[in-house]
């Protein structure tokens, strides 16, 4: 039997499990600094106040993943520029363990995922970095499987292409 | 290269990235001590003390309320942006029950040079990031507009995009009108409409015929069955605290559960509204102590047949009392 969580337990135990991932991946979307904790922490917050709607585990970190990828879009719109909505480039800097042809490699694939469309962009970081399913990132971003898959490819696409020229 | 061997580059690439980051360690702390608000303090401007003026009330403003220099855009390095508070429409995605109503919320939204508030907002309702997440504007995704303007007694709406809007989109009827009347409320207080899309008169949407003209629907016609029009969501009040909810429900009777900052059930009751219209009614919530609260209402008997029966309809404000 499925022991049922408070607010409080739920978002303690969500928290313990998910919050630096879903961090990490916020700072994917809207770049290293604060702002990318600060909007988990929002969404975090609005999981708690709606807990007695989401009630299970599953469905409250769906919500809480769907509630930072919203407030992401609205804090890259709110930047209002032109590269907004770039992913800051890990410095070219190699370290002992990795060859720096490796280095330049993750370079340009980063560069290349922050020149993608938005919605490219999204599909490649829940995908790749937290490595969900097509179904969980349909609902998170509000699509269909199939859009889902599109979206991989032409952003994989783009990707290969950015490193073929590159070398 | 492969494709398994680039899946494999990318993921590396990306987690090396994603590691740069390290989660403050006593965030769990602050998020606690914050829980029971439910928008970032960012967002809330000068213009929450007036938000008691209610959400009904915010129905029949135009979407422009204020215009302010706060800085309100969130990039720490970007420059202040001219900001705007509007009201914005959704739809409820999650209470089938629900389908046909839109919902108001309040946004801080930035203005372009050049551009007008209510451009902004509907800008900003495309692009569909309700605060709430159960909200959505049920427009599909790449469509943006690029002028509002009124004259004469109709609001012309340029919007641009590659999205089929002919399609339904997976919208039931009632969810294609809510969606079309969301876009026209938080288009502005006008009740006739000219949209186009593309530089074409917006003739079909989403599967159905709307005319050159589209019309705003009256207010009843889509106004949600159960709403909390005291205190507002973000409201500031004073204790003792008497809330006022307006319903029009099965037997009029509304359901209400008032929690405290951290979820804990406070007290719970009922009040009469009414049926077949909508009627305001009273609940006295006592003396509060200094803190965030949450109340929420909703039809419970019984609730719509869509949603299980159980309950529907449920909403909720977050307040705060001094």
């Amino acid at each position: 039997m499925v022991e049922r969580w408070d607010a409080d337990e739920a978002l303690t135990q969500l928290y313990h499990a998910h919050y630096a991932s879903l961090v990490r991946m916020a700072s994917l979307l809207v770049g290293h600094g604060g702002e990318a904790e600060e909007l988990v922490q929002d969404a975090f917050v609005a999981m708690h106040r709606r807990w007695r709607r989401l009630a299970e585990p599953a469905t409250g970190l769906a919500y809480v993943r769907q509630a930072v990828i919203n407030r992401a879009r609205s804090a890259l719109r709110h930047r209002g520029v032109v590269d907004r909505n770039r992913p800051e480039v890990a410095p070219d800097i190699p370290s002992a363990e990795e060859s720096a042809a490796a280095n330049e490699t993750r370079t340009a694939i980063l560069t290349a995922i922050g020149n993608l469309p938005q919605r490219q962009r999204e599909v490649l970081v829940l995908r790749y970095y937290l490595d969900l399913s097509e179904s969980d990132i349909a609902d998170a971003l509000g699509i269909g499987p199939g859009s889902v898959k599109s979206h991989a490819s032409r952003g994989l696409s783009a990707v290969r292409a950015t490193l073929e020229r590159s070398r | 290269m492969r494709h398994d061997e680039l899946e494999a580059e990318v993921r590396s690439a990306l987690r090396a990235d994603a590691a740069r980051s390290e989660p403050a360690p006593d965030a769990l702390r602050a998020i606690r001590s914050r829980v029971g608000v439910s928008r970032a303090p960012r967002r809330r401007g000068p213009f929450w003390a007036v938000a008691a003026a209610g959400l009904a009330a915010a129905a029949t403003i135009t979407a422009v309320v204020v215009v302010s220099n706060h800085g309100g855009g969130s990039s720490p390095t970007g420059p202040p942006a001219k900001t705007a508070n509007v009201v914005l429409y959704f739809v409820d995605q999650t209470q089938p029950g629900a389908a046909g109503r839109i919902f108001p919320e309040r946004h801080q939204v930035p203005v372009p040079s050049g551009a007008g508030a209510r451009l902004a907002a509907v800008n900003e309702f495309l692009a569909g990031d309700a605060a709430d997440p159960d909200y959505a504007s049920g427009w599909p995704s790449g469509v943006t507009a690029t002028a509002v303007t009124t004259a004469g007694g109709t609001t012309r709406l340029s919007l641009t995009g590659t999205a089929d809007l002919t399609r339904a989109n997976g919208l039931s009827r009632e969810q294609a009108f809510a969606a079309q009347q969301a876009l026209l409320y938080t288009a502005g207080a006008g009740r006739q409409f000219a949209v186009s899309y593309n530089a074409k008169p917006l003739i079909k949407l989403f599967g159905g015929l709307v005319g050159t003209y589209q019309v705003k629907s009256p207010w009843r016609d889509v106004r949600p069955y159960v709403q909390i029009i005291a205190p507002a969501d973000g409201a500031s009040v004073s204790s003792p605290v008497t809330a006022t909810v307006s319903g029009n429900v099965f037997e009029g009777n509304v359901s209400w559960v008032l929690k405290d900052g951290r979820g804990k059930l406070l007290t719970r009751g009922y009040v009469t509204t009414a049926s077949m219209s909508w009627r305001d009614a009273s609940i006295d919530l006592g003396h509060l102590a200094t803190g965030r609260y949450t109340l929420t209402a909703f039809a419970a008997n019984p609730g719509h047949p869509a949603d299980g029966g159980r309950y529907s309809y449920l909403v909720d404000s977050t307040f705060r009392v001094r």
